[in-house]
C-alpha cells in the first residue's frame, strides 16, 4: 500500500458518487459505503509494520504536500477505518428505521472518514487543517442529522466550540508559518532545532494544545461532547467517540508534542494533570446521568483522560499503554454506542428510568454490552484490563503512584456507572418502567447484530492477543513516538 | 504440567457446552456439570498425595494449593448435587456459571504469576456477578452492589500487583518476599488485603453478602459467599501474609483489629435479623473475622487455626445455607416470624442444621471448637510478648463465639422448634428430595468427623503439611479443658432427670385461661428485642438500619455529592463552556510562559 492518497481519494470519490447515482439505484448508498469502508479497512491492515512517504504529484517535500506513514499513523488508520466500516454496517438498518435521507447520511459519513484519513496521513500543517475542516463540517451536519430542536442545539454548540478551537489551531499554524516560512512538519522540526524554542513557538504550542485538546475532549475543553454524542445517530456517536476525537484530537496532539515540538517535563506534567482531571470529572459526571448516550459521552471524556495520562507519562511503557488503551477504547466504545443504538432502535427510548428487563428479549445486545462493560471497566481477561494494567505499571515506574491511584479510582467509578446501565436497562428496571412496553420487543436485525458480535469478539480476543503480541502490534507506534523529533525527520527525509 | 491445563480447561469447556444446551435437557446439563465436579474432586484427592510439579514461571503447587483445591473440588461437588432439584430456572446458565467459577477458582489458586492470578480473579468477579444476576430483577441491585465492591477491589489488586512488580522486579509469588520498609510497600500490602477482604467479606467490605442473601437462589449463596469465596479470600490472605510480605508489627496489628471488629460487629447484626438467610449471611461475615485474626496472629498455631477455620467454616456454613434452602423450598419462606415447629417435618434437615449450628458456635466435639481453640492458642502465644492488645482480641473472639451460639439458639427455636405457625401449612411439608438432603448430611457428618478425629485427619493430613513449623505440644494442652467440658456435659445429662418432676401434664400454651391465638405466638426473634433496646447498641443498630455504617453507601453518597457538584457546573449554557476554554488557555499560557 504505497499509494497513500487512495485513503483519501476513494472515500471522497464515493461520497460524491452516492448522491449522483442513488436516485436510480436505491441500494447503492448502503452497499457502496459498507463495501468501500471494508476495502479501506483491508488497505489499512496492509499498512501495518510499514513505513513510507508519498509525495502528492511527485513534488518533493517543501514545495509539494507529502503523506507520511509510520507506526502511529498506520495504527490510527486501522482504528478509524475499522470503526468506519462497523458504523456503515450498523447504519443500514438503524438509519432506515429512525432517520431519513440515507444518501446524504452516507455521503457525509464518507467525508468524515476522508477527513480523518487525511489528518492522520498528512505531513503538512496546513493540509492537515483542511482535512480537519472537512471532517468537522461533515460531522456538524451529522450531529444535527435528526433536525429536532435538541439535535440542532447540540450541533450548534458543537459547531461554535469547535470553530473557536479551529481558530486557535489556525492562529497557531499562521504563527509557525510566519516564524519559519514553511508548513511542512518535518521542516518545522529542523527549523526549531536550528533556531531554538522561542516564545512564538511556545505560544503556537499552547494554541495547538487548546485547539486539539478541545477536539480530544480533555477537561476543561470537553463541554461539546455530551450534547453532540447524545443528539447524533448512534453510529455517528460511535464514529465520533471511536474515530474523530482520537484522530483529530489525540493523534494530532501527540504527533505535535512528541514529533514536532518535543516532549518535556512540563508538558508531561500537564498531560498527567489534565488526564487525571478528565478521568475523575468525566466519571463523576457519568455517574449522575440518566440518559444512556449522555452517560456514554461522559465515559468517553473519562477514558480520553486515561489515554492522555498514558501518553503523558513519557516513558515507552506509558506510550504503549496509551496507544493500547486508545485502540481498546475505540472498540468497546463503539460497541457501547451500538448497544445504545440497538436499545433505541427497539424501544425508541434512551432514558434509563423508563427502560428495563431487556436481557431476555435482546440476548445479543445484552451479552455484547456486558462484554463492553467488562472491558471498559478493566475486568480481566478483556482488553481494557491489559491497557489499564500497562498504564498503572507505567505510572508507578515513572514515579507517579498517585496517578496510578487515580486510575484505579476512575476504573471503580466506571464500573459503578456501567453496573447502573446493566441494572436499569438489562437486568432490572427503572422507576418509570412499564411492563407492556417490552412485550413485543425482539432482537435487532441481523446486520446490526453482526456488527455487535464482531466488536464483542474483538473486545474479547483483543485481551488474549495482548498477552503475547502487544509489542509486536504496538511496538512500531511506540518507536514512532518515543524516538521523538529526530525519529520523525529521519523518517521524512529518509535518513 | 499438562494436568493444570486440563483442570482449568475441562470445566470451562463443559460450562460452554452446558450454556449451548437448551433448558429442556436439564438432566443432561446437570449430568455434565455433576460428572465434571465429581471428576475434579477425585482428581484433587488423588493429586493430594501425589502433587504435580508445574512450570514455575506460571504455576505453583504447594500444600496450601493442595488444601484449597481439595476444598474447591469438594464444594463444587456438593453444590452440583444439591442443585439438581433446587434449580428450576435458567438451568443451562446456572450450571455454565458454576463450572466457569470452578475453572477460574482453580486457575486463581494454581497461578504463580500474579497477573495470571488477577485474570482468574477477575473472571471470578464476573461469574459472581452473573450468578447473582440469576436471581431475576429483584437481584439487580444486589448484583450491582456486589460487582462494584468485588470488582472494584480487583482494581486495587491490580494496583497492588503493579506496585509489587515495580518494588521487587518480580511477578511470581514464589520469588517475592517483601520486607515492608517503605510506605509504597505498605500500600501494596493494603491493596492486596483489600481484594482479599472484599472476596472473603471482611468488614467494611462485607455488605454485599447480606445484600444478596435474600434475593439469590440458595445454592449460589451456599457456593459463593459461604464457601468458595471464603476459601479464595483466605487463600489470598494467607499468600499475602505468608509468602508475599514478611511480618510487620503494625500492619498485622491492623489486620487483627479489623478481624476482631468483624467478629463482634457482624454477630451483633446477625442477632437481630428476622430473615434466616440474612442472619446466616451475617454469620458468614462474622466467621471470617476468626480466620483473619488467626492468620494475622503471625505464629504457626494461629495461622494453622485460621486455615483450619477456613475449611470448617466452609463446611458448616455451606451446610447451614443448604438447610435454609431446604426449609425455603419446602415451606416457601425463610422469615423467622412465620416459621416454626418444622423439626418433625424435616427431620434430617433439622439434625444436620443442628450439627452445623453446634459446629459454628464452637461446641465440642464439633470441628468449629478445635479451630477456634487453635486460634485462641495463637492469640495467647502472641500475648507472650507482653502487649495488652492481645487480651482484647481473645475477649472479643470469645464474646463473638457466645453470641453466635445465642443467635443459633434463636434460629433453631424459630424454625425447627417452637409452635407451628398458621401462615404456613405445616401439614404438607415433607422432607426434601434426597439429592438435597444427602449433601447436608454429608457436611454435618464431616463437621463431626473433623472434630472427633481432629488430630488424626485434619491436623496431620491437611494442616501440618501447610504449616510445618507448628508446635503440636500446644494443641495437646486442650485435653484437660476438653475433659472438663465433657465431664460437665455428662454431669448435666445425669442431673437432668432429677430436676424433672415425675408427675407432669402437657397442655396447650395459654394466657389467662385462654388458649393462645396465632398473633400471640412467641416467635424466636422476639427474645432478642431486648438486645436491640440496649442503650449503647440502640444507636448502633439504628445507624446500621439507615445504612450509615455501610462503607459502600458512605462512598456512594460522597461520590454523588461531588457528582452533583460537577453536574451543577454543567449548565448547558454555551457561554459558560466557552469561558472554560478561555480559562484553560490562560492556565496553559501561564504555565508555559513561566517556564
Amino acid at each position: 500500500m504505497d499509494n497513500l492518497s487512495l485513503f483519501i481519494a476513494i472515500p471522497a470519490a464515493v461520497a460524491f458518487l452516492i448522491p449522483i447515482v442513488s436516485h436510480r439505484l436505491k441500494w447503492f448508498p448502503d452497499v457502496s459505503s459498507s463495501v468501500i469502508t471494508f476495502i479501506l479497512f483491508l488497505f489499512s491492515l496492509e499498512t501495518l509494520n510499514h513505513q513510507c512517504i508519498y509525495q502528492m504529484g511527485g513534488w518533493p517535500a517543501p514545495i509539494g504536500i507529502i503523506f507520511v506513514l509510520d507506526g502511529f499513523s498506520s495504527m490510527m488508520l486501522i482504528i478509524v477505518n475499522l470503526i468506519g466500516f462497523m458504523a456503515c454496517l450498523f447504519s443500514v438498518d438503524y438509519m432506515e428505521k429512525i432517520y431519513t435521507s440515507k444518501l446524504r447520511y452516507y455521503s457525509l459519513l464518507l467525508l468524515v472518514i476522508t477527513g480523518m484519513n487525511g489528518v492522520i496521513l498528512t505531513g503538512d500543517l496546513f493540509n492537515m487543517f483542511i482535512f480537519l475542516e472537512i471532517a468537522l463540517i461533515a460531522s456538524y451536519a451529522l450531529v444535527g442529522f435528526g433536525c429536532g430542536s435538541k439535535d440542532l442545539e447540540a450541533s450548534f454548540k458543537y459547531l461554535v466550540i469547535n470553530m473557536i478551537a479551529t481558530y486557535f489551531i489556525f492562529l497557531g499554524i499562521a504563527l509557525l508559518y510566519g516564524r519559519f516560512a514553511t508548513l511542512n512538519m518535518a521542516h518545522i522540526v529542523t527549523s526549531i532545532q536550528q533556531y531554538g524554542t522561542d516564545s512564538v513557538v511556545i505560544f503556537a504550542f499552547v494554541l495547538f494544545f487548546v485547539g486539539f485538546g478541545t477536539k480530544a475532549a480533555i477537561v476543561p475543553f470537553h463541554a461539546w461532547v455530551p450534547d453532540a454524542y447524545t443528539a447524533a445517530p448512534a453510529p455517528v456517536s460511535a464514529l465520533l467517540a471511536g474515530g474523530i476525537i482520537k484522530s483529530l484530537g489525540i493523534y494530532v496532539l501527540m504527533r505535535l508534542t512528541y514529533n514536532i515540538f518535543g516532549m518535556s517535563q512540563v508538558i508531561a506534567n500537564l498531560f498527567v494533570y489534565f488526564g487525571i482531571a478528565s478521568i475523575i470529572i468525566g466519571a463523576l459526571m457519568a455517574l449522575g446521568q440518566w440518559n444512556f448516550k449522555r452517560l456514554l459521552a461522559y465515559h468517553s471524556i473519562s477514558h480520553m483522560g486515561y489515554i492522555i495520562l498514558g501518553f503523558g507519562l513519557g516513558s515507552p511503557l506509558g506510550i504503549l499503554g496509551g496507544v493500547f488503551h486508545l485502540f481498546n477504547h475505540s472498540l468497546f466504545k463503539s460497541l457501547l454506542f451500538f448497544n445504545s443504538g440497538s436499545v433505541e432502535y427497539e424501544t425508541g427510548n434512551l432514558n434509563l428510568r423508563k427502560l428495563g428487563r431487556l436481557s431476555e428479549k435482546m440476548p445479543v445486545t445484552s451479552v455484547s454490552s456486558l462484554i463492553a462493560f467488562f472491558s471498559t471497566s478493566g475486568i480481566p481477561p478483556f482488553n481494557g484490563f491489559w491497557s489499564k494494567l500497562i498504564i498503572i505499571i507505567a505510572a508507578i515506574q515513572a514515579g507517579r503512584p498517585f496517578s496510578a491511584l487515580w486510575v484505579v479510582i476512575g476504573s471503580i467509578l466506571t464500573l459503578a456507572y456501567f453496573a447502573k446501565i446493566q441494572r436499569y436497562v438489562f437486568f432490572g428496571n427503572g422507576d418509570e418502567f412499564d411492563e407492556s412496553q417490552v412485550k413485543d420487543i425482539k432482537e435487532v436485525p441481523s446486520l446490526m447484530r453482526v456488527s455487535l458480535i464482531i466488536l464483542a469478539v474483538l473486545c474479547t480476543i483483543g485481551g488474549l492477543l495482548a498477552i503475547g503480541g502487544v509489542n509486536g502490534v504496538f511496538g512500531p507506534v511506540v518507536n514512532a513516538l518515543a524516538g521523538g523529533t529526530n525519529q520523525y525527520i529521519g523518517e521524512v527525509f529518509g535518513k | 504440567m499438562e494436568i493444570i491445563y486440563y483442570l482449568i480447561g475441562i470445566p470451562f469447556i463443559a460450562g460452554l457446552l452446558c450454556l449451548l444446551l437448551p433448558d429442556r435437557m436439564r438432566t443432561l446439563i446437570w449430568g455434565i456439570a455433576f460428572d465434571v465436579c465429581l471428576v475434579l474432586f477425585v482428581v484433587f484427592l488423588y493429586l493430594f498425595s501425589d502433587p504435580p510439579s508445574p512450570v514455575e514461571r506460571w504455576f505453583l503447587w504447594d500444600n496450601l494449593t493442595n488444601l484449597t483445591l481439595l476444598g474447591i473440588g469438594f464444594f463444587g461437588l456438593v453444590i452440583a448435587t444439591y442443585s439438581y432439584k433446587f434449580i428450576n430456572n435458567f438451568i443451562n446458565r446456572y450450571y455454565a456459571y458454576l463450572l466457569w467459577t470452578l475453572a477460574a477458582a482453580i486457575g486463581a489458586v494454581v497461578s504463580n504469576n500474579l497477573i495470571l492470578m488477577a485474570v482468574f480473579w477477575g473472571i471470578l468477579a464476573i461469574t459472581l456477578y452473573l450468578m447473582v444476576g440469576l436471581g431475576g430483577p429483584d437481584a439487580s441491585y444486589p448484583a450491582k452492589k456486589t460487582f462494584i465492591i468485588v470488582g472494584g477491589s480487583d482494581s486495587f489488586l491490580i494496583l497492588g500487583i503493579a506496585l509489587l512488580w515495580v518494588l521487587t522486579g518480580c511477578i511470581n509469588i514464589t520469588d517475592i518476599n517483601l520486607q515492608i520498609d517503605r510506605w509504597l510497600g505498605a500500600c501494596a500490602f493494603l491493596c492486596f488485603i483489600c481484594a482479599s477482604f472484599a472476596k472473603a467479606g471482611v468488614m467494611p467490605l462485607h455488605t454485599w453478602i447480606p445484600e444478596i442473601s435474600e434475593s439469590v437462589p440458595v445454592p449460589v449463596i451456599a457456593f459463593l459467599p459461604a464457601s468458595l469465596d471464603k476459601l479464595l479470600g483466605i487463600y489470598l490472605l494467607a499468600r499475602v501474609c505468608l509468602n508475599l510480605f514478611s511480618y510487620h508489627e503494625s500492619l498485622w496489628f491492623l489486620l487483627r483489629l479489623v478481624g476482631a471488629i468483624t467478629i463482634i460487629g457482624a454477630v451483633f447484626l446477625a442477632l437481630i435479623q428476622h430473615n434466616m438467610k440474612k442472619l446466616l449471611a451475617y454469620h458468614a461475615v462474622s466467621q471470617v473475622g476468626y480466620m483473619v485474626v488467626g492468620i494475622a496472629s503471625g505464629n504457626p498455631i494461629g495461622i494453622c487455626g485460621g486455615l483450619f477455620h477456613m475449611i470448617n467454616n466452609a463446611i458448616y456454613k455451606c451446610c447451614l445455607f443448604l438447610g435454609a434452602g431446604s426449609v425455603e423450598k419446602q415451606s416457601g419462606s425463610t422469615d423467622l416470624d412465620n416459621l416454626g415447629g418444622l423439626a418433625k417435618n424435616l427431620p434430617l434437615t433439622f439434625l444436620s442444621f443442628m450439627f452445623a449450628s453446634f459446629a459454628i458456635s464452637g461446641i465440642p466435639p464439633f470441628n468449629g471448637f478445635f479451630s477456634k481453640w487453635m486460634i485462641y492458642q495463637g492469640l495467647i502465644e502472641g500475648s507472650k510478648n507482653g502487649e495488652p492488645s492481645w487480651i482484647l482480641w481473645i475477649i472479643m473472639a470469645l464474646i463473638g463465639s457466645g453470641l453466635t451460639l445465642a443467635s443459633f439458639m434463636k434460629i433453631i427455636h424459630a424454625v425447627f422448634l417452637g409452635r407451628h405457625s398458621d401462615t404456613i401449612k405445616t401439614k404438607d411439608i415433607k422432607e426434601s428430595h434426597w439429592t438435597m438432603v444427602f449433601p447436608m448430611v454429608v457436611l454435618a457428618i464431616l463437621c463431626l468427623i473433623f472434630g472427633v478425629f481432629f488430630i488424626r485427619i485434619p491436623l496431620f493430613r491437611l494442616l501440618i503439611p501447610v504449616v510445618p513449623s507448628i508446635d503440636i505440644e500446644n494443641i495437646f494442652t486442650l485435653i484437660l479443658p476438653l475433659a472438663l467440658l465433657i465431664a460437665g456435659i455428662i454431669l448435666g445429662l445425669l442431673f437432668y432427670p432429677l430436676t424433672v418432676p415425675k408427675k407432669r401434664r402437657i397442655a396447650e400454651p395459654f394466657i389467662g385461661g385462654e388458649v393462645q391465638s396465632e398473633d400471640m405466638r412467641p416467635s424466636g426473634t422476639e427474645f432478642y428485642n431486648t438486645v436491640k433496646d440496649l442503650k449503647f447498641l440502640r444507636s448502633m443498630y439504628h445507624a446500621a438500619e439507615r445504612k450509615t455504617l455501610d462503607f459502600y453507601e458512605v462512598c456512594k453518597s460522597i461520590t454523588m455529592y461531588f457528582s452533583e457538584g460537577f453536574r451543577s457546573l454543567h449548565s448547558g449554557i454555551l457561554g459558560t463552556y466557552l469561558t472554560w476554554i478561555l480559562f484553560g488557555l490562560i492556565t496553559l499560557l501561564y504555565v508555559f510562559l513561566r517556564w
